[in-house]
C-alpha cells in the first residue's frame, strides 16, 4: 500500500445523512468545525462568568486582547461607518484562527484546507460586501469601477479590467487561505514521511532521520505562525473590501 | 486529490454555514455584549477617557500651585521670625548692658578705683618709710637696696615678735 501525502485531507463521513439525492453527512470536517467553534464558545463562557473580573485573569486578558485587536482593525480600515460589521469581522477572525490552530495538532484535521470551505466562505462574504455596497450607494456603486482622473477614452477597457479585478477578489481570498493551509500540511506530511521511512530502514539512515525530524519540528512552528497570519490576512482583506464598498475610493 | 472530490462539497458547505452562522449568532447575542460591557466598565473606572486625563492634570496643577504657595508662606514666616528674634535679642542685650552699667559696673568701678588708690597709697607709704634718707639723684638700684633693707627690718621685727610669743607660751 502506498500512502500519498494527500491522504490526510480525506473526508470521512461519521454520521451519514441523506436527503433524496443530497448527502449532508456529518463528516470529520464538520466534527472539527464543531470542535473549534465549541472550544471558542466554551472559552468565552468561562471567561465571562459573573461578568468577568475587573482586574482580568489570564484567559480573560487574552480574550480581551482578541476583542481589542479586531476593534482596532475595524476602526482603522473602515472607521465609524463600519461599526455594524464588527461582529461579522470578529466571528470570521476567531473562527478562522481557531480552525487553523486546531489543525496544527498532530493527527487532527484542518477544515480550512478544503477549497469548498474557504472558497464558500470568501464568496459568501464577497457577495455580502457587494450587496452592502449597493444598499449604501445604489447604482452609483458602479462608479467604483472607473477610478477618478482616468481619461474617458480608456473607459471601456478600464471598466472591464476593474470588473475582472473586482470579481477576482472573491477567488483570491479563498484560494490564498486554502493554498497556504494545504501546502503547509502536505509539506509537513512529506518530511515526516521521510523521517519515518529513514527510521524504519535502520542503520546509518536511522541516525540521519533526526535531520528531517528537526526540520519538521521547525516547520511546525512556522505553520503555527502561518495559521495565525492567514486568519489575520483574510480578516483584514475583508475589512478592506468592505471599506471599498462603503467609502468608494 | 480529496479537495476536488465533488461528492463532499454540499456536506462541507452546509455544515460550514451551519457552524459559522451558529457561532455568529451565539457571539452576537451573548458574548460580545459581555466583553464590551466589562471593557467599558474598566475604562470608566480607570478614568482612561480624555475627561479623566484633563481633570487629573488640573488636579495636579492645583496641587502644585498650593504647594508653592505654602512654601512661599513658610519662607516669609521664617524670615519674619528671624528678624523678630534678632531685634529682640539686640534690644535685650542693649537694655541689659545699660542696666548692668548703671547698677553693677559703677560699684565694680568704684571698688576697683578704691583698691588702686589703696595699693598706690600703701606703696607711697612704703616708699616714704623706706626712702627717708634718699639722695637727690634717685636710681633704681638705690631704691631696690632701700626696699630690701626695709624688708629685712620688717622680717627681723616679725621674728622678734614670734620669739616673744613662743617665750610667753612656754612660760605659761
Amino acid at each position: 500500500m502506498i500512502f500519498t501525502p494527500l491522504e490526510q485531507f480525506a473526508i470521512v463521513s461519521l454520521i451519514p445523512i441523506r436527503l433524496g439525492n443530497f448527502y449532508l453527512s456529518f463528516t470529520n470536517s464538520s466534527l472539527y468545525l464543531l470542535l473549534s467553534t465549541g472550544l471558542v464558545v466554551i472559552l468565552f463562557y468561562l471567561v465571562t462568568q459573573n461578568g468577568g473580573f475587573l482586574v482580568p485573569s489570564r484567559w480573560q486578558s487574552g480574550v480581551e486582547m482578541i476583542y481589542e485587536f479586531v476593534v482596532s482593525l475595524v476602526n482603522e480600515q473602515i472607521g465609524k461607518k463600519g461599526r455594524f460589521a464588527f461582529p461579522l469581522i470578529f466571528t470570521t477572525f476567531t473562527f478562522l484562527l481557531f480552525t487553523n490552530l486546531i489543525g496544527m495538532i498532530p493527527y487532527s484535521f484542518t477544515a480550512t484546507s478544503h477549497l469548498v470551505v474557504t472558497f464558500g466562505l470568501s464568496l459568501s462574504l464577497f457577495i455580502g460586501v457587494t450587496l452592502v455596497g449597493f444598499q449604501v450607494h445604489g447604482l452609483h456603486f458602479f462608479s467604483f469601477l472607473l477610478p477618478k482622473g482616468a481619461p474617458l477614452v480608456l473607459a471601456p477597457l478600464l471598466v472591464v479590467l476593474e470588473l475582472v479585478s473586482y470579481c477576482f477578489r472573491a477567488v483570491s481570498l479563498g484560494v490564498r487561505l486554502f493554498a497556504n493551509m494545504m501546502a503547509g500540511h502536505t509539506l509537513v506530511k512529506i518530511l515526516s514521511g521521510f523521517a519515518w521511512t529513514m527510521l524504519s530502514v535502520g542503520g546509518s539512515l536511522a541516525v540521519a532521520s533526526v535531520i528531517p525530524f528537526t526540520i519538521v519540528f521547525a516547520l511546525t512552528g512556522l505553520e503555527i505562525g502561518v495559521a495565525c497570519l492567514q486568519a489575520y490576512v483574510f480578516t483584514i482583506l475583508t475589512c478592506i473590501y468592505l471599506n471599498d464598498a462603503i467609502n468608494l475610493h | 486529490m480529496p479537495q476536488l472530490d465533488k461528492v463532499t462539497f454540499l456536506s462541507q458547505f452546509f455544515w460550514l454555514c451551519f457552524f459559522y452562522l451558529g457561532f455568529y449568532y451565539v457571539i452576537l447575542k451573548f458574548y460580545l455584549p459581555k466583553i464590551s460591557r466589562i471593557l467599558s466598565l474598566r475604562q470608566k473606572k480607570m478614568g482612561f477617557s480624555n475627561q479623566g486625563m484633563i481633570s487629573l492634570q488640573q488636579e495636579n496643577h492645583q496641587v502644585r500651585e498650593d504647594y508653592q504657595e505654602l512654601l512661599s508662606k513658610a519662607l516669609t514666616l521664617s524670615k519674619t521670625l528671624f528678624n523678630n528674634f534678632f531685634s529682640q535679642t539686640t534690644n535685650w542685650l542693649s537694655t541689659n548692658a545699660t542696666t548692668i552699667n548703671k547698677t553693677q559696673y559703677q560699684k565694680v568701678n568704684t571698688s576697683f578705683v578704691q583698691s588702686l588708690g589703696e595699693t598706690s597709697l600703701s606703696q607711697n607709704v612704703l616708699f616714704y618709710h623706706a626712702g627717708k634718707n634718699l639722695p637727690e639723684k634717685l636710681t633704681f638700684k638705690i631704691l631696690q637696696d632701700n626696699l630690701q633693707t626695709f624688708k629685712k627690718q620688717q622680717a627681723s621685727k616679725k621674728s622678734q615678735n614670734l620669739s616673744q610669743e613662743t617665750l610667753k607660751k612656754t612660760k605659761k
